[in-house]
């Protein structure tokens, strides 16, 4: 397993730099795919933006659900009626 | 004409037009005239469609002098949020630069309801530029300028259905139509001070109207009472073959009116990001409904509810306006952060999306327990009123006050009312929402009709624009 660049201080280090790399990865694919639309500026907001989504996704990783929670469609569900009044 | 018909709520509208005592053709006219002078001074409208007006005026006159009565919005003047699409007959714009021409070659299906129904189309109305899923961060997001407050033209109308929200607000509409993603029908309702219903996911066709999030997007009425949404909701919520989450059978008003001893929930720390007077208004309109219901206090499940629906709007988003992304037109949007927002967003990993909609199924269960208990939750509209129409979010909005119940109340496609309660000491006005369990629209619509007969916060109107005194 490679180790992490920095020393880690509870893990605090080596989450950020793991944060910081992926930003810098979807930051290069969003150059990549879509520079030619894009200025200097705009990139670096796009990363901010990045920055946000991989909190986003670190609080919902957070949430463990068993395997029977499968994705829900709110149109298709066979959810109950619970109105009060009928 | 015997009497002003400006800021008379659809119901007495209907009833004088039912009765003959107030004539389409005039009242559309008076509604032009006003959509004439006023909207364009608050950037409420895109396009006023005078002469399909007068057509569709004329038609219902003719059809009612003959005993042809087709219902309660037949010879109503109306507005709708330039999203839906509206054939030949005017630009569908979806509030943005780059489509400030296009017209499709069908209509929408609230359109065809509506027509169907009598009422007559007299406006296409401002919004966010598409549909505020770029990421705005300010008033001015939109190719049509900043839309301004019915009550203060400094002040903003609220988005994204902001035309919409002022359009009612400032009397040129006597209702109009809106869309909510997340909180673009309550909050311009709030904001201008006129009554907001988002309806059940699924309860109104989404058919020609823009997609923003598939499984998010919802289409309601912004009216001057509860009451006058419950009969527009009965009106445009017909079942659709274009629309397969319209399974529900359509919405009946049912004028249930308070049977028992109505039941609410109000949230732990409900006023916790609230200013001042949105506080004290909440906690007075609390008293009142404490009158008719025994209100009990209730904690939310612990699910970080602003970053789950987050995830599905972003990714349905990315999917839903690909084509726009690719070929780069957001780079001639209204605002600055639009330009670029739609970029991030299409390197949400799918195992997020699906971890998402997998915590949004297991939400749903547990609230629908929750609210098996009450009629409804309530909770301020909005946490503040109306901010500046000069300045950006970020600099008004401190990133402690989340919209947790405006983020759990969407992505579970849950019905809520906003009805005005009270005023700042700034004179804007303030607003409490009624959340109610899914398929129930009856009963939040009856808690806040009741509310709004016993304090009429909703017939106080701008003094600058009653129809003797407008400018």
């Amino acid at each position: 397993m490679e180790q992490s660049k920095t020393p880690s201080i509870g893990g605090v280090n080596s989450e950020m730099d793991s944060i910081n790399e992926e930003i810098h990865i979807l930051t290069k694919f969003i150059k990549t795919k879509y520079g030619n639309h894009l200025t200097k500026s705009q990139i670096n907001n796009i990363r901010k933006s990045i920055g946000h989504q991989i909190q986003d996704s670190r609080d919902l990783s957070k949430i463990k659900l068993n395997h029977d929670a499968a994705p829900f469609s709110i149109y298709t569900t066979s959810r109950k009626d619970t109105r009060r009044h009928q | 004409m015997i009497m002003d018909p400006v800021f008379l709520d659809v119901k007495k509208l209907g009833s004088l037009i039912k009765d003959k005592e107030l004539s389409p053709t005039e009242l559309t006219h008076t509604f032009l005239e006003r959509l004439q002078n006023i909207g364009s001074s608050y950037n409420s409208t895109v396009t006023v469609t005078h002469d399909l007006a007068i057509k569709q005026a004329s038609k219902a006159e003719q059809e009612i002098i003959q005993g042809m009565y087709r219902g309660p919005l037949h010879g109503i003047p109306y507005g709708l949020k330039d999203l839906f699409a509206t054939g030949v007959d005017a630009p569908t714009t979806w509030g943005a630069y780059p489509f400030r021409n296009r017209t499709f070659d069908h209509n929408a299906t609230v359109v065809t309801n509506l027509k169907n129904s009598g009422a007559i189309l007299v406006a296409k109305l401002a919004m966010i530029e598409m549909a505020g899923g770029m990421g705005y961060n300010q008033p001015n997001a939109s190719f049509t300028g900043p839309c301004r407050n019915p009550w203060n033209k400094d002040r903003w109308a609220g988005g994204s259905s902001s035309g919409s929200g002022s359009a009612v607000g400032s009397g040129i509409v006597p209702f109009a139509i809106g869309t909510e993603t997340w909180g673009s029908i309550l909050t311009p309702a709030s904001y201008c001070g006129v009554t907001g219903l988002r309806p059940t996911f699924g309860r109104v066709s989404r058919y020609g109207a823009m997609t923003l999030s598939w499984s998010l997007d919802k289409v309601g009425p912004i009216a001057l009472t509860a009451d006058d949404c419950g009969t527009i909701l009965e009106t445009i919520s017909v079942p659709d073959h274009l629309d397969s989450t319209t399974p529900f059978k359509r919405n009946t008003l049912l004028h249930l009116g308070l049977r028992d001893k109505v039941k609410l929930a109000v949230l732990k720390d409900n006023c916790l990001h609230a200013d001042k007077d949105t506080k004290s208004n909440f906690l007075d309109a609390l008293s009142m409904l404490n009158t008719i219901a025994d209100i009990e206090e209730i904690t939310l499940p612990n699910y970080p509810y602003e970053a789950i629906i987050r995830t599905i709007l972003l990714s349905e988003s990315a999917s839903a306006l690909e084509d726009f992304t690719d070929n780069g037109t957001a780079s001639e949007l209204t605002a600055q952060e639009d330009r670029y927002g739609p970029y991030a967003r299409t390197t949400i990993a799918a195992k997020d999306y699906i971890k998402a909609l997998r915590l949004r199924g297991k939400i749903a269960e547990e609230m629908d327990n929750l609210m098996a208990n009450f009629d409804c939750i309530i909770s301020p509209s909005r946490p503040s009123v109306a901010p500046q129409i000069n300045r950006n979010f970020d600099a008004v909005i401190s990133d402690d006050k989340q919209d947790e119940i405006g983020a759990l109340s969407n992505l579970l496609g849950l019905p809520a009312i906003s009805v005005p309660n009270g005023f700042s000491e700034s004179s804007l006005p303030t607003g409490i929402q009624f959340i109610g369990r899914p398929n129930d629209e009856n009963s939040i619509i009856d808690v806040a009709s009741w509310y709004q007969m016993s304090t009429r916060w909703h017939d106080i109107h701008p003094k600058h624009l009653l129809h003797d005194t407008q400018n």
